[in-house]
């Protein structure tokens, strides 16, 4: 009897045990990742980084023949919109196109006034040659590359940020958090764009979800249809959608399953 | 003594085992992915050549299936969201062995990110008919989609069967099939005569129903596609003019000196723009007559358009000055205001299930379509000209539009998706084109 | 000298008579038949002159006899000719009416406002409407090809109904005329420009048979 009554103690304790750890975990970590604004906020992180800082390099690096052909050009061109609008006889339309011109103007004295600064250095040698040409082709290809290291240094100088803001755990949870966020909008983006279906008319909504399992590499591994929306065709094409995307981008580290639900209507804004 | 040592360290290490793996696998949890909408509203199909459908190998096509096939091919081409795939896209050819699904290796053209497949097959019959089957298949799954037979003696008899064969693929794509089953009526002008015309939307069929007038404009269909409505001066009067199917031409006299714009509410009433007390305003007619006002003031009103319901009215009213769209509750008896942008919009059409109103505005390039979005509270431009776009018409579909432009150098009838896509002119014949009026879905 | 002034009054005399000949052609012609009113006063007054003139040396001769206060009266006499250049008169003046009622006033960009000249136009108008009473008019309201079809029929209705207005204002009968919008039906001048819209932009009035 002793023998039996310790091993029922002994499952109990187990099971309860188990229980314990296996459930406990997941209340905290499942995420619904919900992909209105703190989604698009993440895609701000990502955003180019912002103009004015970099506009005084590209003027000294240009050379002082851009900069001023522009304001010669400007006043020209702004003349040529004007007469246009003169010319139409409608007694109402000049009243409107006037508006956008005086703003046109204003935006031009202030991007003038900002050149004239800039040119206080001193001006190199003009020579309009193919070679001056070629050589500000390459800038402008240095200046984008340049742009595009800048996101992906704000995105990292973000990110650090982030890090640094936080404790040490929940700098670990935030972080992974962040990084799934984006995940799933690029996973989102990536699918969506290989999705075709026609439109279809009047207020129904159609929704089927889709469980995908993803190799470290990015490589869909298997997929299949969880819960479908009740038409064939609406089926096959979110399963073609998954089938023409043949690869999305590396998952996270502890990543490996993505569950996908299709809605027909797009959100309203 | 021992037992509940040796329990207690189990239990422990138990845990200690759980904890290692566990983290794993709550880390493996399903990272949730919400896609809302299709990256591209359209689907991929390939139409292949006809074949014949009795043993022998009939290599020349009969001209009336010829004639068959190439309706289809142009009704297709007229839905902005039928991508058609050419044979050199499919990898490994596009080859179908038959018209029947046992004939056919879907699997080269799934691969080939064909979503249908149409076939096409014909006989030659007794008297000079012949017998065509149309069959759309889902490559992905090798199902029948539509499939359907005719037996045809005529090009019109053709005609008749694409548009019926196309209605019944545009249904099973996307629920609605009006475009292939209404008309579009028009003014047509040829030097000094207008006539009151209607054609299919694509521009078959086309049928002059009034001839010889002076000046006629504004035609408007009722609900029941039995009758057209539209505006005749004549001499030094208006007159309001109702052409029906059946009973020809019926013309009525109204008090006041001017009648603008009719247009059909869906219980029947005709409501018409008329100035009995010295300005345009928009009357119900009684009989043949003016009864009930619904817009009267001191402004012009004109142009008033009806939903499906009949409870809203769109209408155009210089009750600000200048030409503005409204909207009118006719239940609550309340008007809403619906443009605010520019000086001049006119030609208001709401759409049948009411959330959509296309108007014409005055911009500096010319006269453009907008469409306002009742629901999401947006107005989009439409066209882009050049010239003046005017005159905006739903189809029933609410997908298509019709308007007329002078973009060619002068006014011809265009058909359009909703989403300012697939703009094509619809062939009318010689002359110019004003006032289209869609009518409903037509049985 | 005395060459020259006869081949100067020669010339004069010739053209004189070439006009007196003009004179007696009347159709239509509004400042011959003027002259020839004129003419024509002076012709009758020259007559009743002589004819009075006449009466008085007879009523001279009848004075000595009776020494009484002669009642006086002008006599004159209309010549055939004479019916023929009132008629033309009357025909060049009905004309004149005409043109004057037909004439067209013009309006600027999306509007229905009277300028002065259309004002002074509709005045003259109502003039000769008031002298005959019997003219009835119709009045049509018009607009340039710009806007849309069924604005421009509101549009023309509004124009028509100024010129209507004004003219009962100035006293014209309503029931003598009638308004009707042709929107931008029937342009006057085909043109994409300027020019052309302007003089598209009217009222025209025609006389109601």
């Amino acid at each position: 009897m002793r023998v039996l009554s310790s091993c029922i103690l002994s499952l109990l304790i187990h099971g309860l045990v188990f229980a314990l750890v296996l459930l406990g975990p997941f209340q905290g970590s499942k995420s619904a990742i919900d992909l209105d604004k703190p989604v698009y906020e993440v895609e701000l992180v990502r955003a180019p980084a912002p103009e004015p800082e970099s506009k005084p390099e590209q003027e000294v690096s240009k050379g002082e023949k851009a900069s001023q052909e522009e304001p010669g050009e400007r006043p020209e061109a702004a003349k040529a919109r004007q007469s246009p609008a003169r010319d139409s006889g409608a007694e109402k339309i000049p009243r409107k196109s006037r508006a956008p011109e005086r703003e046109r103007k204003k935006a031009e004295k202030s991007a003038d006034t900002q050149k004239r600064r800039t040119r206080e250095k001193p001006e190199a040698p003009r020579t309009p040659t193919g070679d001056a040409v070629l050589d500000k082709a390459l800038q402008d290809l240095q200046k984008d590359v340049e742009s595009e290291r800048e996101q992906d240094r704000t995105v990292s100088r973000e990110l650090e940020n982030l890090r640094e803001q936080r404790t040490a755990a929940e700098r670990g949870e935030a972080a992974s958090a962040q990084r799934e966020k984006l995940y799933a909008s690029l996973v989102e983006r990536r699918i969506k764009q290989n999705w075709r279906f026609p439109p279809v008319g009047g207020d129904i909504d159609l929704v089927a979800v889709v469980r995908v399992r993803v190799e470290p590499d990015g490589s869909v591994a298997e997929y299949t249809l969880v819960s479908g929306s009740g038409r064939s065709d609406y089926n096959d094409s979110v399963l073609r959608a998954i089938e023409e995307t043949e690869r999305l981008p590396e998952p996270p580290r502890d990543l490996d399953t993505i569950s996908i639900t299709f809605n027909l209507r797009e959100l309203r804004r | 003594m021992r037992f509940p040592c040796s329990l207690i360290l189990h239990a422990v290490t138990c845990c200690v085992a759980l904890m290692l793996v566990v983290p794993g696998k709550a880390a493996a949890e399903e990272l949730e992915v919400s896609i809302h909408g299709p990256g591209q509203q359209k689907v991929n199909m390939y139409l292949a050549p006809a074949s014949s459908l009795s043993e022998e190998n009939a290599t020349q096509t009969p001209p009336l299936a010829a004639e068959l096939y190439s309706a289809v091919e142009g009704n297709l081409a007229f839905l902005p969201f039928v991508n058609r795939i050419s044979s050199e896209e499919i990898l490994g050819g596009a080859e179908v062995g038959g018209v029947k699904a046992g004939d056919i290796d879907f699997k080269r053209f799934a691969m080939g990110k064909v979503d249908y497949l149409l076939t096409f097959g014909f006989r030659r019959r007794e008297e000079g008919r012949v017998q065509a089957e149309l069959r759309v298949f889902r490559t992905r799954s090798a199902e029948l989609f539509v499939g359907r037979g005719f037996v045809i003696n005529s090009p019109k008899q053709g005609s008749v069967a694409a548009n019926r064969f196309s209605a019944a693929f545009m249904e099973g794509l996307t629920g609605v099939a009006g475009f292939f089953r209404s008309r579009l009526a028009f003014v047509r002008i040829r030097e000094e005569t207008r006539e009151l015309c209607s054609s299919t939307p694509q521009g078959d069929s086309l049928k002059s129903h009034v001839r010889g007038q002076r000046h006629i404009m504004s035609p408007a269909w009722s609900w029941d596609g039995q009758r057209i409505a539209y505006v005749r001066l004549a001499g030094d009067r208006h007159e309001l003019n109702v052409w029906d199917e059946e009973d020809g031409v019926r013309r009525m006299t109204l008090s006041g000196n001017t009648i603008i714009s009719p247009a059909y509410h869906p219980d029947g009433r005709l409501a018409v723009s008329a100035d009995p007390r010295g300005n345009p305003d928009i009357y119900f007619l009684e009989g043949d007559k003016l009864g009930r006002s619904v817009v009267q003031n001191w402004a012009i009103d004109i142009s008033p358009g009806f939903d499906s319901s009949g409870r809203w009215m769109s209408f155009v009213s210089s009750r600000l000055g200048n030409p503005h769209i409204f909207l009118k509750d006719l239940e609550k008896n309340r008007v809403e205001r619906i443009s605010y942008e520019g000086d001049y919009n006119t030609s208001a059409a709401i759409s049948p299930s009411g959330q959509y109103i296309a108007y014409s505005r005055l911009t500096d390039e010319g006269h453009r379509i907008f469409i306002h979005d009742r629901l999401k509270d947006t107005t989009r431009q439409l066209t882009h000209g050049p010239g003046d776009d005017e005159d905006p018409t739903w189809g029933p579909d609410e997908y298509f539009l019709a308007f007329v432009s002078n973009r060619s150098g002068r006014y011809r009838a265009y058909i359009g998706s909703r989403h300012g896509g697939g703009v094509k002119e619809v062939e009318t014949g010689p002359g110019a084109v004003k006032g289209p009026d869609w009518s409903p879905e037509l049985r | 000298m005395s060459k020259r002034a006869g081949v100067w009054s020669i010339v004069i005399l010739a053209a004189a008579m070439l006009v007196f000949a003009g004179c007696a052609q009347k159709r239509g012609a509004e400042t011959e038949s003027v002259k020839t009113q004129k003419d024509q006063a002076a012709q009758a007054e020259s007559e009743q002159q002589k004819a009075a003139s006449k009466e008085e040396s007879a009523a001279t001769a009848e004075d000595e006899a009776e020494e009484e206060e002669v009642e006086e009266y002008g006599v004159s006499e209309e010549k055939a000719g004479e019916k023929e250049d009132r008629a033309t008169t009357d025909e060049g003046l009905r004309d004149k009416a005409k043109q004057t009622l037909k004439q067209r006033i013009h309006f600027a960009f999306d509007s229905s406002e009277l300028s002065k000249e259309a004002q002074e136009a509709l005045k003259s108008k109502a003039k000769i409407l008031k002298k005959n009473s019997g003219i009835k008019l119709v009045i049509e309201g018009h607009c340039d090809e710009r806007g849309t079809d069924e604005y421009n029929m509101a549009l023309g209705e509004r124009r028509a109904r100024a010129a209507y207005e004004y003219l009962i204002l100035l006293g014209v009968d309503a029931d003598r005329m009638n308004l009707v919008s042709y929107g931008e039906e029937r342009p006057l001048v085909e043109g994409d420009n300027e020019q052309a819209w302007a003089k598209n932009r009217r009222d025209e009035f025609k006389i109601k048979q």
